[in-house]
């Protein structure tokens, strides 16, 4: 459901009376249907077949870790996955942990779980690799996307077009922001 | 209500409609679905007669209700509904595998009537955490 939206499509004689009725929804519940939608980009969905056996277990099922159901705060997040809590803030903070905030708290779902074990089990060169994407000034960062665009095109000539849908997809999902 | 109940009433009297943690607690909470932004069959609250009934069920449903487009996370809660009640009444689709609740781009649907139960995926099998009142 789009941010920001309280109400329902309703169109007046779309259905007999009290079957579809506009209701409002409260923010906690509209930041967390945002996570929700998240969970389905594809970027997203890249990362679930590299996660281990036993992290896919923990984000189907938090609870028996846990002992509830999401959201999960900071300090469970570090706990489930081995980061440490300023590690998870650190890069909540910087959009590579998906969360949601309520308040000054930062909550997260089974999107920001899948996103975390990622972190986790990130080489030190992939991590270095976004920490300089985070921190390179922005026309730096501008040429660099450039070198990386030419070679992904390099890439996708030699690609199956599912497979170079596959890699375009989040680029694609980038641009419709 | 228990799992097994709801696989013995499985197309027949129950349909389930599978989601995600987040829209699970939504229905649970506010007792409404809210219908999708896209369409391949129309707009609507899509259902199947796929039962909860093992970790398989998982893939049962990736494979045969989402094309293979979508991930464990996005179908681990079953929500229970009944095929019609008042006025609500789902419908085949052209998929013997899906039944559709006609409705209009990111509509809420009240469900009351409908609803029967919620059951989530544990790692290991299924397990209801929430039933009609």
């Amino acid at each position: 459901m789009p941010r920001g939206r309280k109400t329902t499509n309703m169109k007046k004689g779309a259905a007999s009376p009290g079957r579809m009725r506009a209701a409002e929804v409260s923010p906690a519940l509209r930041d967390r249907l945002d996570q929700a939608r998240v969970l389905r980009d594809p970027r997203v969905r890249a990362l679930w077949p590299r996660l281990e056996p036993r992290q896919q277990g923990i984000v189907l099922d938090p609870r028996d870790a846990t002992g509830h159901r999401y959201p999960l705060t900071s300090g469970e997040v570090s706990e489930l996955t081995g980061l440490s809590e300023r590690q998870v803030r650190y890069w909540a903070d910087r959009g590579l942990i998906v969360h949601w905030r309520k308040g000054s708290r930062r909550l997260f779902e089974a999107v920001g779980l899948i996103t975390a074990f990622s972190i986790r089990n990130a080489s030190q060169h992939e991590l270095q690799f976004y920490r300089g994407l985070i921190e390179e000034p922005v026309d730096e960062l501008a040429a660099k996307m450039g070198m990386l665009t030419s070679v992904l095109a390099s890439r996708l000539e030699n690609v199956e077009p599912g497979e170079a849908k596959t890699v375009t997809a989040a680029l694609v999902e980038l641009t419709q922001r | 209500m228990t799992v097994d109940e709801l696989q013995a009433s499985a197309g027949q009297d129950f349909l389930f409609h599978y989601t995600d943690a987040i829209r699970a607690d939504a229905i649970i909470e506010e007792r409404c679905f809210v219908s999708g932004p896209r369409a391949a069959r129309g707009f609507g609250i899509y259902a199947t007669d796929i039962a909860p009934v093992s970790a398989e069920t998982i893939e049962e449903v990736i494979i045969h209700c989402f094309r293979g487009d979508a991930t464990p996370p996005e179908v681990s809660h079953a929500i229970a509904v009944r095929r019609s009640s008042g006025d609500l009444r789902f419908e085949r689709t052209d998929d013997p595998y899906q039944w559709v609740l006609p409705t209009g781009k990111l509509e809420l649907i009240h469900i009351d009537g409908i609803y029967v139960a919620t059951a989530a995926f544990t790692g290991r099998g299924w397990e209801i955490i929430d039933t009609e009142e």
